[in-house]
């Protein structure tokens, strides 16, 4: 078992076959070899652990993709953005806890996951309006109106085809 | 009554004349002067209200304001927690790659990635503009829609090449769309620049010349990997060999015709470079003699998609590309008149048994009687076949898949095969059990749903 410490000071003891579906863990488990000392995770809290942990229990025993095969089905993989149906509802959530897997996943060398949740956004992304992912996103519209010219003139040719 | 209601009005027709009298017309004038008094009255009221009107709307137009300033501000707040701006920039492009179709080639919609990932907010253009695989896909099409397609027609210049549109109004023959087709060349640069010498997948659909097309594509032509080009006589099919020659990337080239008669394209095939492995060239059929002029270009092919007049030009192309992998090859029918007319000397000739060794994916469409493909069976041998689809592309000609000979074909070859599927042939479940028996672990799948890649009312009846 492997005892991890997430950055509210909540100590969770995983199988070690679990947790190391994390590149990161699993190479620090190999360079520290066995021990009963705790792996601090500073990055990420307790909530989101929980959630990582879930999906890694789930996904158990999977092969874990080598990087030689990530680097040839690099664009196959980012290109699908096809979600089983057991990822799609464990990564229901809010969105604030969608992008706090996301950075857990990409900290602890995760990819299926990391995979999961940049799909997951992508596909909230995808049919809408500028206006719309902004509002999805709470992103504010920060053009000059000198770029948003700019911008406008790169589109219009584009429009209503 | 009521108050504008006098005694005039009660016993007058409208539109009469009222007898005039001393009497009549001074009550007249004073009705008259009354009335301009009520008007002046109500036309303050309007007046007034309007006022009180623009008033409120100003107000609501203010209240408005303030509420998008208040949206704009909590929209700023949130952000500012969340952890979306806490990804980092490779995250971030990794999320943009899965929001792009998966098509080959992407149209340049404002409104689709990644033309859209540039307009959202000032981060994500940077990281959008300077992803080069974002903009390594693109579909040429130049936009004519805006004008009814009535509106123009088509001149050829002295060059033989150039299609100017001109829009006929009011009698006069008006010169327009040259300009336009300038300005989309500037974005399409705009667009092609972005991939920074990644290779490129380019679809050109619709264009007004071929020569205005080179020259866009000219400083690219290193980059292209995977070109589809559809030649139209009617959008410039004029001098297709200069839009496929040196192209020294190219890996992969699809070629579309809108009428099979356009000059010989075979001629250009025959020009492409050894780089090119996969070929689908679906929409223009081919015999054998044009097959023999293309030898050198064709050996270095993987991957084929080809329509034949005849079977004995499928044994020949099997012959012309040792290296071919995967191959999908409708065999037509209306060209078997002619091929009925040779000699059986000829078509013994033509069959010789051959052995194809690296060929591991084979599509058949199959159009006429399954004897002809019968005694194709019997010449082949395909040792390293995995993968075998029939299509059954004219049901009216074809329903018994000739098993025996698929069988006999399967032995003979001693191959790994791991999926047989038919679509539209009858009588398998008789023919099951031998395959099975051939091979216990062979995935025998009929009435497949499946989509030939080409358009026949009668193939996508049966498919």
């Amino acid at each position: 078992m492997v005892h991890l410490v997430t950055s509210d000071n909540v100590e969770f003891v995983v199988d070690k076959e679990v947790v190391e579906r994390s590149v990161l863990i699993k190479n620090m488990l190999e360079d520290v070899g066995e021990t009963d000392q705790s792996i601090p995770l500073a990055n990420v809290s307790s909530a989101v652990l929980r959630k990582v942990i879930e999906y890694c229990e789930h996904h158990r025993g999977e092969p874990l993709p080598s990087a030689d095969a990530d680097q040839n089905q690099d664009e196959t993989r980012k290109r699908t953005t096809d979600i089983s149906e057991w990822d799609q509802k464990f990564i229901t959530v809010d969105q604030e806890m969608l992008f706090e897997i996301i950075l857990a996943a990409n900290y602890l060398d995760i990819k299926s996951l990391l995979d999961v949740g940049c799909k997951t956004v992508a596909n909230m992304i995808k049919g809408k309006t500028p206006d719309e992912i902004r509002r999805l996103f709470n992103i504010v519209n920060d053009f000059t109106p000198e770029e948003e010219a700019q911008i406008k003139k790169e589109n219009e040719w584009a429009e209503d085809r | 009554m009521s108050d504008l209601t006098t005694s005039f009005s009660r016993v007058s027709v409208p539109n009469t004349y009222l007898p005039t009298t001393d009497s009549n017309s001074e009550s007249i004038s004073t009705i008259l002067t009354e009335r301009q008094q009520q008007l002046d009255v109500v036309s303050c009221e309007i007046s007034g209200l309007e006022t009180v009107m623009d008033d409120i709307k100003n107000l609501r137009q203010q209240l408005v304001e303030r509420k998008e300033k208040i949206n704009q501000s909590m929209t700023f707040h949130k952000g500012l927690r969340s952890a979306l701006w806490c990804l980092p920039t490779e995250v971030l492009c990794q999320i943009f790659h899965h929001c792009l179709r998966e098509d080959k080639d992407l149209l340049p919609i404002s409104n689709l990635t990644p033309m859209l990932l540039t307009r959202i907010c000032r981060p994500w253009r940077e990281v959008a503009v300077d992803m080069p695989s974002l903009w390594c896909r693109f579909h040429v099409e130049f936009n004519v829609t805006t004008v009814r397609q009535q509106d123009f027609v088509f001149h050829r210049n002295d060059d033989d090449d150039y299609y100017y549109y001109r829009r006929l109004e009011k009698g006069s023959d008006v010169e327009v769309d040259h300009r336009a087709w300038q300005q989309a060349v500037f974005h399409y640069n705009l667009w092609l620049k972005r991939s920074r010498g990644r290779p490129l997948s380019i679809a050109l659909m619709r264009y007004d010349s071929t020569v205005l097309l080179g020259n866009l594509l000219q400083p690219y032509m290193d980059q292209i990997s995977f070109l589809s080009i559809y030649f139209s006589r009617r959008f410039g099919a004029g001098k297709p060999q200069l839009l496929l020659k040196d192209m020294p990337a190219l890996r992969e080239l699809v070629i579309l015709v809108d009428d099979r008669h356009i000059p010989p394209m075979e001629e250009y095939i025959s020009q492409l470079p050894s780089t090119i492995h996969i070929l689908d060239v679906m929409d223009l059929p081919f015999d054998i003699r044009h097959l023999s002029s293309l030898d050198p270009a064709w050996t270095h092919l993987t991957q084929v998609k080809i329509s034949f007049f005849d079977q004995y030009a499928f044994l020949h192309l099997l012959r012309l590309c040792p290296n071919l992998s995967s191959l999908t090859v409708e065999i037509q029918y209306d060209i078997f008149s002619r091929l009925r007319e040779e000699t059986d000397v000829d078509r013994q000739q033509a069959l010789e048994p051959f052995t194809h060794t690296n060929l591991q994916t084979l599509c058949l469409g199959y159009a006429d009687e399954g004897a002809l493909l019968a005694r194709l069976f019997n010449a082949l041998s395909l040792p390293s076949l995995r993968v075998f689809h029939a299509c059954a592309c004219n049901t009216r000609k074809i329903r018994q898949w000739p098993h025996k000979r698929m069988i006999d074909l399967i032995a003979r070859s001693n191959c790994p095969l791991e999926r047989l599927s038919f679509c539209g042939f009858t009588g398998m479940n008789v023919r099951r059990a031998k395959y099975v028996a051939l091979i216990p672990s062979l995935d025998v799948v009929e009435n497949v749903v499946c989509q030939w890649p080409w358009n026949s009312t009668e193939t996508n009846d049966n498919c």
